[in-house]
């Protein structure tokens, strides 16, 4: 899973898809280059970066792609929910970490910033020229994302960023896509060494 | 950290990109609760002096701003005339963070006003650095003071916050400590360079 820079025509065909007229500036050929890559939980859809070139600071937009339309990733849940809708989304046991991963980089929280922490990312270059790339490290010993499947649903206990601190996060995912963090709390230092769920207990 | 793929031969698109819905309409991007957004940040940064200074030029030159939505707060000046804010879901709760955006925007449009361009992309590469190094140094240096005040002046936390989330704690400090301008760049270089080594 890794970008793919978009030739000179197909950037075009990109700018000129998403442009408005408002924002037409945001859009120029000159300044931008776009790239895309596949996400293992979404069918017939990629995910596609414009970067803005020229701008301090780098400047980029996300959206979601396919045949039938363009979803700009502007920070809800919104486009999210209308690609499920859609019937684009299949979620598995081996995509569900990256989905967790994806969903929480572009859906911005009531709460403030909370996102995943992972060993090894599943996505390892979502985050590519993003102020999450300085994001901490997960310490050795910590325990580590983990997923269980049933009819409806992930049930998910993973280590989480939230509030400038390494907590410990309990997540539900439904089959449609739809994140709930059913509890949290910190990642004690009795935690490291054990199973993530020995910090339930 | 990236691994673009330069080999299109590869490339997974195809076809046409269809129908756009929404995203046609100009609105599709603007956030909707923009303007008390924007009212507010502007009412913040009156009350301290650099953001007075910076509001009078706004006002004086009556540059265009712009809000989209967006995943990340942050801002972006793409021509040296106009200036567009991205201001994620939520933000209204912090709109302290909203003025240090702006501020370090119409910092970025100052610049411009006094000749200090952003480079062009046809620029011999190592000028085209050290332009682009220097503008940075110099909004980065303005967002520390901006930070600052806030913090000195309203009680605001969250904005030197974001001066460390992004990197710049040392810059700051330095800045506390009324470092000179070669200081000021030694710490810089140092930080960009631990950055670029991780």
């Amino acid at each position: 899973m890794s970008w793919h820079r978009l030739d000179a025509d197909k950037t075009k065909s990109l700018l000129d898809t998403v442009r408005s007229s408002g924002e037409a500036i945001l859009f120029s050929e000159k300044n931008n280059e776009a790239k895309c890559m596949r996400l293992p939980f979404y069918n017939d859809l990629l995910l596609y970066r414009i970067v803005n070139t020229a701008s301090l600071p780098i400047f980029s937009m996300d959206f979601l792609g396919a045949d039938d339309g363009f979803f700009y990733l502007d920070g809800s849940d919104t486009p999210l929910s209308r690609v499920s809708q859609a019937g684009k989304l299949q979620l598995r046991e081996d995509n569900i970490a990256a989905y967790v991963q994806f969903y929480f980089y572009n859906v911005v929280q009531e709460d403030g910033e909370i996102y995943p922490l992972f060993m090894d990312a599943p996505l390892p270059d979502l985050m590519n020229q993003n102020i999450h790339a300085s994001q901490i490290d997960l310490p050795d010993g910590a325990p580590v994302f983990t997923a269980q499947q049933d009819d409806d649903g992930f049930s998910i206990t993973t280590p989480l960023y939230f509030g400038g601190s390494m907590m410990i996060g309990a997540i539900r995912v439904a089959l449609d896509g739809a994140v709930t963090i059913t509890n949290i709390r910190p990642m004690l230092g009795e935690n490291l060494g054990g199973t993530i769920n020995d910090a339930w207990t | 950290m990236s691994k673009d793929n330069k080999d299109i031969s590869a490339n997974p698109l195809s076809g046409s990109f269809g129908g756009l819905g929404n995203l046609s309409d100009s609105s599709a991007y603007t956030h909707t609760d923009a303007d008390p957004i924007l009212k507010a940040a502007k009412e913040i940064l009156a009350q301290i002096p650099s953001g007075a200074r910076l509001l009078s030029i706004l006002n004086e030159y009556n540059y265009p701003i712009k809000t989209i939505k967006g995943r990340e707060i942050t801002y972006n000046n793409p021509d040296d005339k106009s200036l567009f804010l991205v201001l994620p879901p939520h933000v209204e709760g912090a709109p302290e963070l909203v003025a240090l955006t702006l501020a370090c925007g119409l910092r970025d449009l100052e610049q411009g006003l006094v000749g200090f361009t952003r480079p062009d992309k046809d620029l011999d590469p190592v000028e085209f650095a050290s332009v682009t190094f220097s503008k940075s140094l110099d909004i980065i240096v303005n967002m520390c003071q901006i930070a600052d005040e806030l913090k000195e002046n309203l009680g605001f936390d969250k904005p030197l916050d974001i001066v460390d989330d992004l990197g710049h704690s040392e810059l700051y400090k330095a800045y506390k400590a009324e470092a000179d301008h070669d200081t000021l760049v030694d710490i810089f270089v140092q930080g960009e360079y631990e950055e670029s080594n991780n």
